[in-house]
């Protein structure tokens, strides 16, 4: 859609908060909280990102950089939202029976279940994505209207609803991811900034309107800090995953796998 | 006069110019001539205060000169503040001398702390008044020249420069966070004692920082409006209009980026090292993301593309921040989010804008 969305971040946090609630609401149920939470997640997410586009983004279309402030305006109302709903304070989101533990491979290998089902259910989520966007007639709009809007409208799409479609969908996906990262870490406001550059470092890195680019790129840098981290410390990996993302554009201004043809000269 | 030539065609410039030799006359009077308790005494408190909105006001100045008139938005100018910010604490850390806690003269009292033994090889020199005014113009200009050397010839654009920009303030956030970079840790530096001899907490030394800080902003406001007067700046104004139909024209799009970029950095550099002794500490929090983006928003309230603007929005949207944290602690960045979302939705040429446009219908 080319617009970057600062505030992205936060509705992977809303998500985060949506399973936290709903553990709340079913406090018996731990091990059903988690799969009633995925489409809870996406359904929060969504809507909040099909408001944000509905009140404020459509009239930004054409002007990335003021898109770019004022979506950073909707991620600290959203933060500070939370901090005076919930709680300044992290939450406790607790895993389910079927998602702790690990599955011991050997003495020195031992993988945990809950990252065991995250990776699986990113496969999906992905594959998920993909198909729509490869073999759906929402997808084929979508694709056609980031390509050539105007073109696409004079075929009969309707641009303004596929937008909003669009936006939402992307938002709804940011919901579910936080879904998966609140077994991982610590539930708070600040969640969503922690991961908001590394996304977008990871998108540069792919290629921009590429899911297959975002893929490799997300686990090749990934990969690259926990790589170097034993040797030179989280902090200092992550630095240098910044300094070669850097000198990684000079090469290859749009990523990976860049976007071709008339697209790609926006 | 050189600066009236400046000045031609520029009103706001000249009301802004009048204004702030106003303040820097009336305010120190004010402040040293009447007692303590007469009505009209400026408190040495809001004399820093206003102090600092100044140095902020030349932060602001430095980024409009790059956004307003050459389309570049960098989210990373905060970097640049706090390098010329750290520049300077490590000479006011070197001032202190054996008035630390620990009383060791040669070395500052975080590295006593640490276990070190000797001053690491970056920081000698610092000691030295001169050396360290070279380096807070040296090492954000050296930085942005490096970064825009890269960025610029390789044509990385728009939005994707900002996103490298913000990569690049965090990077360095991150690295001043830890305690081995020798630069004091997250407790950044602090406990500074006097400058150039002049005890830090007097009252002279305050007025003395305020009117520095006054001048350097009347400087850096008049080297812009010249910078934009010249012909690098009508051909700044053409890249960010159109930058593709000024390279095919013939012009070397990325050298004038890079100068320009290089001198906002080093511009915002001194604003930096003005606003340390002021505040009385740099920590790593100076590189957050966050601050840089907000310094983006002073420029886009006061309106983009003046200068004097971006003066009136760095003064009035810390005025309100100020008033905001005492008054209503947790409204401030819901009023800041507004903010963003009003300016760029509603006012897309600030307050300043709105101004000129009642002007014109009237």
């Amino acid at each position: 859609m080319g617009v970057i969305n600062m505030a992205h971040g936060e509705l992977i946090m809303l998500g985060a908060y949506t399973t936290f609630i709903i553990q709340q609401l079913m406090p018996n149920t731990i091990a059903l909280s988690v799969i009633v939470a995925i489409p809870a997640a996406f359904i929060v997410s969504g809507a909040t990102g099909i408001l944000i586009e509905r009140s404020i983004i459509r009239f930004l279309y054409g002007r990335p950089l003021e898109t770019l402030l004022a979506t950073f305006g909707v991620s600290l109302i959203l933060q500070q939202l939370v901090r005076s709903l919930i709680s300044p304070q992290n939450v406790p989101v607790s895993n389910p029976d079927w998602m702790s533990g690990s599955l011991a491979i050997n003495e020195v290998l031992s993988l945990t279940y809950n990252r065991l089902y995250i990776f699986l259910f990113c496969l999906i989520v992905f594959a998920a994505l993909y198909i729509l966007l490869r073999r759906t007639t929402l997808g084929l709009q979508v694709r056609a209207v980031s390509q050539n809007r105007a073109m696409a409208r004079a075929m009969g799409v309707r641009s303004e609803r596929v937008d909003a479609m669009t936006f939402g969908l992307g938002a709804g996906v940011a919901g579910i991811a936080g879904v998966a990262l609140s077994q991982l870490t610590n539930v708070g406001p600040n969640l969503g900034q922690a991961y908001i550059i590394d996304s977008y470092m990871v998108v540069v890195f792919g290629g921009v309107g590429n899911l297959l680019g975002t893929l490799v790129a997300g686990l090749s840098l990934g990969v690259a800090n926990k790589l170097i981290e034993p040797s030179a410390g989280a902090v200092l990996a992550k630095i240098l995953v910044l300094v070669f993302i850097i000198l990684f554009i000079q090469k290859r201004p749009r990523g990976l796998f860049p976007q071709k043809g008339r697209a790609a000269e926006h | 006069m050189l600066i009236a030539r400046i000045l031609k065609n520029d009103r706001g410039g000249q009301i802004f110019l009048a204004l702030l030799l106003l303040l820097s006359v009336l305010v120190p009077l004010l402040n040293l001539g009447l007692p303590k308790g007469h009505a009209l005494h400026v408190s040495t408190y809001t004399l820093t205060l206003l102090g600092k909105y100044l140095t902020y006001a030349l932060l602001a100045v430095s980024v409009d000169l790059v956004w307003g008139f050459l389309g570049i938005l960098s989210l990373g100018h905060g970097a640049f503040f706090a390098l010329g910010g750290y520049a300077m604490g490590m000479y006011l850390m070197r001032q202190i001398g054996d008035r630390g806690v620990y009383g060791n003269p040669d070395l500052p009292d975080f590295m006593v702390f640490l276990n070190w033994q000797e001053l690491p090889w970056f920081w000698h020199g610092f000691d030295m008044f001169w050396f360290t005014l070279i380096m807070i113009v040296l090492v954000p200009g050296v930085l942005a020249f490096v970064f825009g050397w890269l960025a610029f010839r390789s044509r990385v654009t728009g939005v994707y420069l900002s996103i490298i920009t913000q990569a690049l303030t965090y990077a360095l956030m991150l690295a001043f966070f830890r305690n081995e970079m020798g630069f004091g840790g997250n407790n950044g530096l602090t406990d500074f004692k006097d400058i150039l001899g002049f005890d830090l907490q007097s009252d002279a030394t305050r007025v003395g920082l305020f009117l520095a800080s006054a001048l350097a902003l009347a400087a850096g406001y008049l080297a812009c409006r010249a910078i934009i007067n010249s012909r690098l700046g009508r051909v700044a104004i053409a890249i960010r209009d159109a930058e593709d139909r000024t390279r095919f024209i013939g012009y070397r799009v990325e050298h004038v980026k890079l100068w320009i970029f290089t001198f906002s950095a080093i511009l915002a550099g001194i604003a930096g090292a003005l606003y340390v002794p002021q505040v009385g500490i740099i920590n790593p929090g100076e590189f957050s993301p966050l601050n840089s983006i907000e310094l983006v928003v002073w420029v886009a309230v006061g309106g983009r593309a003046t200068l004097y603007g971006a003066v009136l929005g760095a003064m009035g949207v810390n005025y309100a921040k100020t008033w905001f944290t005492a008054a209503l602690p947790d409204g401030w960045l819901f009023a800041l989010g507004a903010l963003f979302i009003l300016v760029t939705v509603l006012l897309p040429k600030g307050i300043i804008g709105l101004l000129t446009r009642r002007g014109a219908r009237s």
